[in-house]
């Protein structure tokens, strides 16, 4: 189409100034809009790097709680361990802190384990055991209880 | 002069198309991210309720084990006795036994345990069926203990008569259903021996509950 050569100069400017002019708005427009969409993809990925941190927080308590109830099971029925030491019954089984019956950290100090023993409950000869798993998550603790009955041998 | 606009105007749109399709896979990624970390939330939380209920339907047949000691000792002096009268079951805590001989040797196995079918029944909590409970059947027969003889099964005739008795045993199925959290449920069996000499000779003094 630029075949004269008078109009072919005027219709370059005209081109450029009208491609500058319009590039920078489009690309400001662009940026604009990516940064919004960047941003809720940002926080969309903290979201969920938030969820599989809870998510793992809860599968590494529950393999906790599995692991004491199945040590505290294999014990004898009147192993220390199983000692209602403060003997408060089943009105401490859901103790934590200094008044539970037992307690350990996690090798990697995230989660604590605590369990108490209610005697003779719910029926003679049995003894209840609660596991509670405590950990420290977003300045928030969370818990995991799991409880077991233990019956004596006859 | 006009074309060259035209062809212009197409020109300014691709950085904007670009940019919305790089946004538009990035969403996807994101979208695919949330998903994986709300599925990954559902199986750990999944996976608790499984293993709180597992352990509540074992602790369940533990338990089992020693109701069925404490009925079996019951047996000769009529077995549990009804409490609160008129109900037909005996309540101790938040145990109910509503069968109360069931530790009697019979056909020795047991139906499934289900909130209408059960011999012994622990709410953990209050005593509804809408709340976690754990539903136990249990079911007893004799069985002769591995060498011994006829006369330690039957006991001697005549005088002495029961004496040399105690060849045989109690093997006990015991079936131990929880119904959790979240609609969960696990069950349990296991089989507990008895010795059956124990059994016959209880007096009312065994018997912790008459």
């Amino acid at each position: 189409m630029i075949v004269m050569g008078n109009s072919m100069i005027s219709n370059h400017k005209i081109i450029r100034t009208d491609q500058a002019g319009f590039t920078l708005l489009e690309v400001l427009i662009a940026v604009v809009i990516f940064t919004i969409g960047i941003l809720s993809v940002n926080a969309m990925q903290i979201a969920s790097i938030g969820g599989n941190f809870t998510a793992n927080r809860i599968t590494e308590s529950t393999s906790w709680a599995s692991d004491r109830v199945e040590s505290l099971l294999g014990l004898d029925y009147d192993d220390a361990a199983l000692n209602d030491g403060d003997a408060d019954g089943d009105a401490g089984l859901t103790d934590t802190g200094a008044s539970a019956d037992g307690n350990l950290t996690s090798p990697d100090g995230n989660y604590t384990i605590y369990w108490n023993i209610s005697e003779d409950s719910p029926f003679t000869g049995v003894k209840t055991v609660n596991v509670i798993i405590t950990t420290l998550e977003k300045g928030a603790t969370k818990s995991v209880t799991m409880t077991y009955i233990k019956a004596d041998s006859v | 002069m006009y074309k060259k606009e035209t062809i212009v105007d197409n020109e300014r749109g691709f950085v904007l198309v670009a940019s919305l399709l790089i946004l538009l896979i990035l969403l996807v990624i994101g979208i695919a991210a949330t998903n994986t970390s709300t599925i990954e939330l559902q199986i750990a939380a999944n996976e608790k309720v499984h293993q709180q209920t597992f352990y509540q339907a074992d602790g369940g047949a533990e338990l089992a084990s020693r109701v069925t000691y404490e009925n079996a000792m019951c047996i000769n002096s009529g077995g549990f006795v009804e409490d609160p009268a008129g109900t037909g079951k005996m309540v101790v805590g938040k145990v109910e036994v509503l069968d109360l001989t069931f530790a009697n040797p019979g056909a020795g196995t047991p139906p499934l345990p289900d909130d209408g079918v059960r011999d012994v029944v622990y709410y953990p909590e209050t005593a509804t069926d809408t709340d976690p409970h754990t539903n136990m059947t249990v079911a007893g027969r004799t069985v002769a203990t591995a060498g011994s003889g006829l006369q330690q099964v039957a006991g001697y005739e005549g005088l002495g008569k029961g004496a040399a008795a105690g060849g045989t045993h109690v093997l006990y199925t015991i079936n131990s259903q929880h119904k959790g959290a979240a609609n969960s449920e696990s069950l349990i069996g296991l089989e507990w021996k008895l010795s059956g000499h124990l059994i016959n000779s209880a007096s009312s003094a065994d018997c912790n509950f008459d």
